[in-house]
């Protein structure tokens, strides 16, 4: 970061290169269009590379990650005031996770078959349940963390991602059996 | 519901009124008190739907670490020297656009023209003022004018007084005067006049001056709706300052 700080773009490109992959995951499971996630990503490494004198120590992932979800937030906006924009389409093959050798088949469809059911139940609750629930269950930030990428208090963290789970629940009501093997 | 209990001998929990936030932040640890703790161990002692409330959240915590599908990014983010060039913003843009030398006629003009409203607009409501007071004071003239001739040293005070006590003086005597100021006492004045400079709605500095009175309006002047000789001063000084702001700004800061 220091070497980052004082204008070296190569070193920038090493932190680029390491946080990328849980950049975009954290953007697209929160924006859900692969497209938008990526230009988002593409925004927050440049407005980061801006302001990385702004860096103000902690965790480089956690500041990254809040400059990302700000992306993401931007998306989103965006898209409240242009519904038409497309949701993305699930079935894509770049999001089927790689299945092992060894892994037993019939598990692996149910496990892919939870997966997407998942994904698509988290794109129906709310944008906050949504962001608190992709960084403290898929991303595993923790909360403390995730107050301060998301500006609220630890209480309302909490209180997002117990109720982002009532609702995920809620949503996933004919699909239980999924989850109950 | 159709609950049966679990333990089998107690009568069915009412699910509905069970709280399913205090399951939910049992099923994520959270803190609770030994109270909540205890409520949620008999919840899910009694209540099935409660326990599969919990069961599921559970389920769904651990497949939303370990099942959800891990997208795959579609490039490289890597930032390349030409990414980091960026064109001017709308700012920058807007201040180039508008501290070209083209620009500074135009700022010229426009203080011009904001003088111009401002003088025309000391003029034009003077005049109307006049020819209103000349037959309000032609009506007061011999109703007791000279009762009020000490008040003329206070009113030249403030410049509208002093523009005022001028004109009444070159008409002549007190008594004869025709145009100006209402010689007459403050509780008899039909009128205020409406002065140039630093004349107000309420003309304070005018009425203070002249003894305390309160305004009232000219006879003839439209109760309703702001005077035109204010809006045009008030318009025009803006677009004087504007104009002249400008001019001075660009005159710093060229193309």
């Amino acid at each position: 970061m220091a070497r980052a700080a004082a204008g070296d773009l190569a070193a920038f490109n090493e932190i680029v290169v390491a946080y990328q992959d849980l950049l975009f995951a954290v953007v697209v499971r929160v924006v859900g269009d692969r497209e938008a996630a990526a230009d988002a990503v593409q925004d927050a490494f440049l407005h980061a590379w801006r302001n990385v004198r702004s860096y103000r120590g902690g965790l480089v992932r956690g500041w990254l990650a809040r400059i990302a979800l700000n992306a993401a937030t931007d998306v989103l906006r965006r898209r409240k005031r242009r519904p038409s924009e497309p949701y993305p389409e699930w079935e894509d093959d770049a999001w089927q996770p790689p299945s092992g050798p060894t892994t037993d088949p019939e598990h692996e469809v149910t496990r892919r078959a939870r997966g997407r059911a998942l994904a698509a139940a988290l794109l129906t609750i709310t944008d906050e349940q949504r962001r608190a629930i992709v960084l403290y269950d898929v991303e595993g930030f923790d909360y403390p963390e995730i107050a301060r990428m998301t500006g609220v208090s630890l209480g309302t963290v909490k209180s997002r991602i117990h109720r982002g789970r009532l609702a995920l629940r809620d949503r996933l009501a004919d699909q239980l059996e999924l989850f109950r093997d | 519901m159709g609950m049966t209990d679990v333990r089998g001998g107690r009568p069915p929990a009412d699910h509905a009124a069970h709280d399913r936030l205090l399951i939910a932040r049992a099923a994520s640890d959270d803190d609770l008190t030994q109270a909540e703790q205890a409520t949620v161990a008999e919840r899910l002692a009694t209540c099935p739907d409660c326990a599969a409330l919990h069961a599921d959240l559970l389920a769904m915590a651990v497949a939303l670490r370990t099942d959800l599908p891990t997208p795959q990014r579609p490039r490289d983010f890597r930032l390349s020297p030409d990414m980091l060039v960026r064109g001017p913003t709308w700012r920058e843009r807007l201040s180039r656009g508008l501290a070209g030398p083209a620009m500074r006629p135009v700022a010229a003009a426009i203080c011009a023209f904001g003088l111009l409203l401002a003088v025309t607009g000391t003029v034009l409501p003077r005049a109307a003022t006049t020819s209103t007071q000349s037959t309000v004071g032609s009506a007061v003239t011999g109703a007791g004018a000279p009762a009020a001739l000490p008040a003329l040293p206070s009113a030249a005070a403030t410049p509208a007084a002093t523009a005022e006590a001028n004109g009444s003086g070159k008409a002549g005597g007190p008594g004869s005067s025709a145009v100006g100021v209402d010689l007459g006492p403050p509780q008899a004045r039909p009128t205020v006049p409406s002065g140039v400079f630093g004349r107000a709605p309420s003309g304070a500095a005018g009425d203070l001056a002249a003894g305390g009175a309160p305004p009232s309006v000219a006879p003839g002047a439209a109760a309703s709706g702001p005077d035109p000789g204010t809006v045009l001063i008030g318009a025009g000084l803006l677009l004087f300052i504007t104009g002249g702001g400008a001019f001075l700004v660009l005159r710093r800061r060229p193309a």
